[in-house]
């Protein structure tokens, strides 16, 4: 699991993940996301090179939303392949982490 | 109708990112469709990271073996384990669960539960039998 990391103007953090976010990618990433979680208030997180997604890295994601909603902050995702939308639908993950289709949508979600 | 294969699993995270690079080559090999083999691949995810978490916690020497059957429109996987009992059919999701607030867990048996056509469980000789059996016709 490779992650990148590059701010933007306002404070955002783009996070960039690639390779499966399976059990051993969600271990890869889960300090780094808390790391992340707890510096940063406006998060935006590209998934367009996830090439799976599991319930576990569904946690991952949830528990730095929910670190960063603490302080009034946002993360949101943008970019998922169609099957990793599928799972965040179906775990109605997206009810609590907006998803969006680009990186232009998720800075302008993230700045509402 | 396709002969099985069969993969043996020390219960670790590498040990499934192995599974799963196993997998994904079995699945182009047959040519396999693309949903099949999602709902697949998520189902027994699902099955290995929660057997990881809590399966074996009193296990000496565990291991876990995964068979594969790919069909053209049917899939299924039988799971195998020496871990703890646990019939996951039988698990129920937190009613008023609230995703803001609560342990956010549960979502990999509720996935398993959506993607799988049929679920079938029996505990014998000390070991978990699953089969889970995709066909696509989940959402």
């Amino acid at each position: 699991m490779r992650l990148e990391q590059t701010s933007l103007p306002g404070d955002i953090l783009l996070v960039k993940l690639a390779g499966p976010l399976d059990i051993a990618g969600a271990g890869e990433i889960e300090t780094p996301f808390s790391v992340i979680s707890g510096h940063n208030s406006k998060v935006i997180i590209n998934l367009a090179d996830v090439t799976f997604l599991a319930s576990i890295g569904i946690r991952v994601l949830v528990k730095a939303a929910r670190a960063i909603g603490s302080r009034k902050g946002r993360l949101i995702v943008f970019g998922p392949t169609d099957e990793a939308r599928r799972v965040l639908r179906s775990t109605g993950i997206d009810t609590i982490i907006p998803v969006v289709a680009d990186e232009q949508a998720a800075i302008a979600e993230c700045s509402k | 109708m396709r002969a099985a294969d069969r993969i043996s699993l020390s219960p670790t995270a590498s040990e499934v990112s192995r599974f799963n690079t196993w997998f994904d080559q079995k699945c182009a090999d047959r040519g396999t469709g693309k949903t099949l083999a999602a709902d697949l691949k998520l189902c027994i995810n699902e099955v290995l990271a929660n057997a990881i978490s809590y399966g074996f916690k009193n296990t000496a020497n565990p291991w876990v073996t995964v068979r594969i059957k790919l069909d053209k429109r049917r899939v299924s996987a039988t799971i195998i384990d020496n871990g703890t009992y646990f019939d996951l059919r039988v698990w129920q999701a937190p009613k008023d669960r609230d995703l803001t607030t609560g342990e956010p867990g549960g979502f990999g048996i509720a996935l398993i539960k959506e993607r799988a056509s049929r679920i079938h469980y029996q505990r014998f000789c000390g070991r978990n039998h699953l089969k889970i059996e995709c066909d696509g016709a989940n959402p």
